[in-house]
């Protein structure tokens, strides 16, 4: 589905359900981030551990550490030092460096602990794993142009129509290959690059008068369209593609954005998080993966933005969280189970510095104000997959209305 | 009885039984379909036969085949001989485990555990893989390729392997019936007659812990058996429940209104699955083959586990076990109805939930059919791949825009199927390569680059892992139509270098032309044949299709020569958006 199909299909979605003028559409972020990176923590993280600590609640196991308080958030160092030499947690090291650019989100209902359902709720909203992840709709949107809006680098990713938009490296980076044909010894041949623009053209007439036959409206259309697109895109691909080693992630990510090949990207965060037993090994997992963003933001950091001016980080924002958290008490084995409440740290560009929501004792999410993040004082409601998601959307300065219509989005991701 | 008796009571015994065929025959017949609507455009003849050879043999049809089509009386009964002969073809049984692991999600790129030692250096990883991660996709395949009853698969008095997969389990794997997946016998105590419940490869794909109590597994046969996920409830959390206690645990399973409701089903279903006991690895110092997976002796272990007896949706069974559930399972209408939606699903392109909201009645004559054919897989595949819906090509001038988007006239080419296709175009039972080429890695390794995803490229082609990605994808991104051109540019050139050394009778495409020629009339001739071949389409010399090809053809031996120009005149032909969905 191309994007005037797109714009085309929610004006009529909107106008058939008379309601658009009727709907009062929180503001988008009016400074958006321009870039995200998404970092998923497979199996379900123990928030316990960094973003959502609870020390002194009875009902919760928390695990030893200290607090850290940097004003607008509070997070947990797991491992606080012993002696002065002593090297600090990355988890400190990454907060004392960005906390003030960091929003700590809690309290998010998914209503379910299958590992699944909940990834397709938390990046999604929604069920069912036919709609297109945040990062999806994000690039969809605003990076339509790029040649893969999305890309995967590895971890989970559900397109819904939006397929076309989005792209994967593969776990030993063979996208290299696609790239550079010439590195794959296997072929036997391989089209010159005149023969390349020569099939091209062959191509899109073909396409052209299928879609004038079989694909004139609807489903087909779409299917069309898609493939007229990624004709444009792999061209585009192939050109800037060239330029990225597709090596480590860190380095992967700012390449991928030096060369504008992407605006979202999805890495899968080192270690499994599902620890039904040995809960203890939360710690120095989540410690790896904000060693990784900690490198990642560095190197932003040192990165001139040739397209926004200033440097990478100051218009980039990354998204830390995971399809679940973990139950609030250890079980017999000194493991957690699956709690249906998700968590997540968003940082840099276009975020507000603040707590967004809370859970309580038990870890149960406690409703909020979806404009302030309070969970004080007026128009408190409970936080569903959908309005998070939405949320995202408006702190990337999308409007969420066509994706989740009348779900208010968590407009207190951002001022 | 004397013996004019006997004769007479023989005489009519026999008219009777004939009578009785006789009958039975005249009523298996599928109750009729819908008649065909007015808003929608349906394929040609020759497109249907495209559709229907991709479908269940993951191929192109043959020319004998399209030629056969054009010329019946009655093509659409010839369509229909045809889909039952390409049921027949082995590629059949690599696309009904295709369409299960949609389902099942066992098919992984790396072995739960390594390859048994004795065949290191034997067979690949790719060989293992497929051999410790697939059993139940290929019992199901066995059950359908031989015509057995489908609720076989869950009833089976044996499970199927290979030399690999007996190497690694307790398995007793005859040794006179060739080599592949034969009929075999786990030796180990595991129940007979419970078909893929008592495989071991779902075992080691769903795992369990110690506080989950096989409940995840329960799920995952509820919803590649039935259809049915427990997981789809919404689940609101009871925060009074002291979570750290088992014993509150256990007792809020059973009383709490808010668990209740899944783990009173959920639970009893779980309990079947104790025996299991899947080691987390096996060391190099310890490796110990084959492995052990299972003990009758664990079996009774859910009384310390969910504590609720083994049992199915309410129903018990006096002595439990998993060939107990199997039959339960056999028996329950969901199941079969499961069965028929998957095979549908995957073959219309129309998701499992949409079928259950928008196709009700075409679902219900489907089951019916099913049933009265005794669950024959193959006969219900040939009554889904012979009907109006799956014959949609898409919408027409009477077509509204809301129906349009239902209309799904364009599936999309699987990686696997195009790994099939591009094989069998390039393979030429009378050249050095019947077999066709692919892009298979060398040993140790093994893999198929179009199916597999830690070297290839399946998931960038459109597939799905299993893991990160669930599902297929219904359309087409920049990294598919990369791998799509890459794949088809390579096919193309070891198939042109190969027709040109063939007489043109013993070609398999290019049979119309020689290396040198150059005659425009004679290149889009070539062209005609090349668009039925490939696309099924009929179309003249002057076609825009033809002329276009043409011009590629043209410009490129301009440059180059004849025999370049059809390397990348079939590639492009072959990596097309009429390739890409069909």
């Amino acid at each position: 589905m191309n994007r005037r199909s797109f714009l085309k299909t929610s004006a009529v979605t909107a106008a058939a359900a008379g309601l658009a003028p009727r709907v009062a559409r929180a503001a988008v972020n009016p400074n958006p981030p321009k870039r995200f990176v998404f970092i998923n923590l497979g199996g379900g993280w123990d928030s316990t551990y960094v973003v959502d600590p609870k020390p002194g609640f009875t009902t919760v196991s928390q695990a030893p550490g200290e607090m850290l308080d940097y004003g607008n958030i509070r997070v947990w160092n797991w491992r606080p030092k012993v002696l002065v030499s002593d090297p600090d947690t990355f988890v400190k090291q990454f907060f004392d460096a960005y906390a003030p650019q960091a929003a700590i989100v809690k309290g998010i209902n998914l209503r379910s602990v299958s590992h699944d359902i909940c990834a397709q709720r938390i990046y999604t909203g929604r069920q069912g794993g036919t709609h297109p992840d945040m990062a999806t709709m994000i690039a969809f949107s605003k990076g339509f142009d790029l040649p893969v809006p999305y890309m995967i680098l590895n971890g989970p990713a559900w397109a819904g129509p939006y397929g076309a938009a989005v792209g994967r490296v593969g776990e030993t980076g063979q996208l290299r290959t696609l790239i550079d044909p010439a590195s794959a010894d296997y072929l036997s041949f391989r089209p010159d690059a005149q023969d390349e623009a020569d099939i091209e053209t062959f191509h899109r007439a073909v396409a052209l008068r299928q879609q004038a036959t079989r694909g004139s409206v609807g489903y087909n259309r779409a299917r069309i369209e898609d493939f007229l697109e990624s004709l444009g895109r792999g061209d585009r691909l192939r050109d800037l593609g060239k330029n990225i080693n597709f090596g480590g992630n860190v380095t992967t990510i700012v390449e991928i954005f030096r060369y504008n090949l992407s605006m979202c990207v999805m890495m899968q965060g080192p270690g499994g998080y599902d620890t039904h037993g040995g809960n203890m090994a939360q710690g120095p997992m989540q410690d790896s993966v904000f060693e990784q963003m900690f490198a990642l933001f560095q190197a932003l950091e040192a990165e001139p933005d040739t397209v926004n001016g200033g440097n990478m980080l100051e218009h980039t924002a990354l998204v830390l969280t995971s399809e679940m958290t973990r139950t609030p008490m250890l079980n017999g084995g000194q493991g957690k189970d699956h709690w249906p409440v998700g968590a997540c740290l968003v940082v840099g560009a276009g975020v507000a510095n603040r707590q967004v929501g809370e859970t309580g004792e038990g870890q149960v999410a406690m409703p909020l104000n979806l404009t302030t993040g309070e969970v004080t004082g007026q128009d408190l409601v409970s936080m569903s997959s959908e309005m998070f998601c939405a949320g995202m959307l408006s702190l990337a300065g999308v409007d969420p209305y066509p994706y989740f219509q009348l779900t208010p989005p968590l407009a207190a991701l951002h001022y | 009885m004397t013996k004019n008796k006997l004769l007479t009571f023989g005489i009519l015994s026999a008219l009777l039984i004939a009578g009785c065929e006789k009958k039975e025959e005249k009523e298996l017949k599928p109750r009729d379909a819908e008649p065909p609507r007015a808003d929608v455009a349906y394929l040609t003849d020759v497109q249907h036969l495209v559709r229907v050879s991709l479908d269940l043999r993951g191929t192109r049809p043959t020319p004998g085949e399209i030629a056969a089509v054009e010329n019946a009386k009655d093509p659409q009964k010839k369509i229909r001989e045809l889909a039952v002969k390409f049921m027949e073809d082995k590629r059949f049984r690599e696309r009904v485990k295709e369409i299960w692991n949609e389902g099942f999600l066992v098919r992984q790129d790396r072995p739960y555990f390594p390859g048994p030692p004795q065949l290191l250096g034997l067979l690949t990883e790719d060989d293992f893989a497929r051999a410790a991660t697939q059993e139940p996709l290929e019992l199901i395949a066995h059950v359908v390729a031989n015509d057995r009853p489908f609720t076989e698969v869950v009833t089976a008095e044996y499970t199927v392997s290979n030399e690999a997969l007996a190497a690694y389990y307790d398995i007793t794997r005859p040794t006179d019936q060739g080599r592949g997946w034969v009929e075999s016998q786990y030796t180990d105590g595991r129940p007979v007659g419970a078909g893929l419940l008592a495989s071991t490869s779902f075992y080691t794909r769903w795992t369990t812990t110690d506080s989950n109590q096989n409940r995840g597994r329960a799920n995952a046969w509820t919803r590649a058996l039935l259809c049915y996920d427990f997981f789809t409830r919404d689940i609101i959390v009871d925060t009074n429940i002291n979570l750290a206690d088992p014993n509150v645990v256990n007792n809020a399973v059973r009383t709490n209104p808010s668990c209740v409701g899944c783990h009173q089903s959920l639970d009893p279903l779980a309990s079947h699955f104790f025996g299991y006991f899947i080691p987390e690895d096996v060391g190099e110092g310890e490796r110990s083959y084959p492995i052990k997976t299972y003990s009758a002796d664990l079996e009774p272990r859910w009384q310390q586990g969910t504590g609720r007896d083994p049992g199915y949706f309410g129903n018990y069974a006096l002595d439990p076990n998993l060939a107990t559930l199997g039959e339960q399972i056999a028996s329950d209408p969901g199941f079969s109805t499961c069965a028929v939606k998957r095979f549908t699903s995957v073959l219309t392109g129309v998701s499992v939930k949409d079928l259950e909201l928008k196709h009700l009645p075409e679902i219900d004559r489907l089951h019916d059919w099913f049933l009265e054919t005794d669950y024959n897989a193959k006969r219900l595949v040939e009554e889904i791949v012979m009907s109006n819906e799956y014959r949609i090509a898409g919408p027409n001038s009477l077509t509204s825009e809301a129906d349009a988007e239902e209309l799904h006239g364009l599936k999309l080419l699987s990686p696997e199927a195009l790994n099939r296709m591009l094989r069998d175009i390039t393979g030429n039972a009378k050249g050095n390569h019947p077999e066709g080429f692919g892009w298979k890695m060398e040993s140790p390794m093994g893999y198929d680059l179009l199916e597999n995803d830690i070297y290839g490229f399946r998931m960038m082609a459109g597939g799905y892992d299993g893991n990160f990605s669930t599902a297929p994808a219904h359309t087409v991104n920049a990294t598919h139509i990369l791998t799509l051109r890459m794949a088809a540019a390579d096919a193309s050139g070891r198939l042109v270098d190969e027709e040109f050394t063939k007489s043109r009778e013993d070609r398999r495409l290019l049979s119309e032309v020689g290396d040198d020629t150059t005659d425009e009339n004679d290149i889009r001739e070539q062209l005609v044949l090349l668009n039925k071949l490939l696309y099924g389409e009929v179309v003249d010399v002057n076609h825009a299709d033809v002329t276009d090809a043409y011009t590629l053809w043209s410009t490129v031996a301009a440059r180059q020569d004849p025999i370049y120009a059809w390397k990348v005149t079939l590639g492009a032909m072959l990596s097309d958006v009429r390739v890409a969905f069909y």
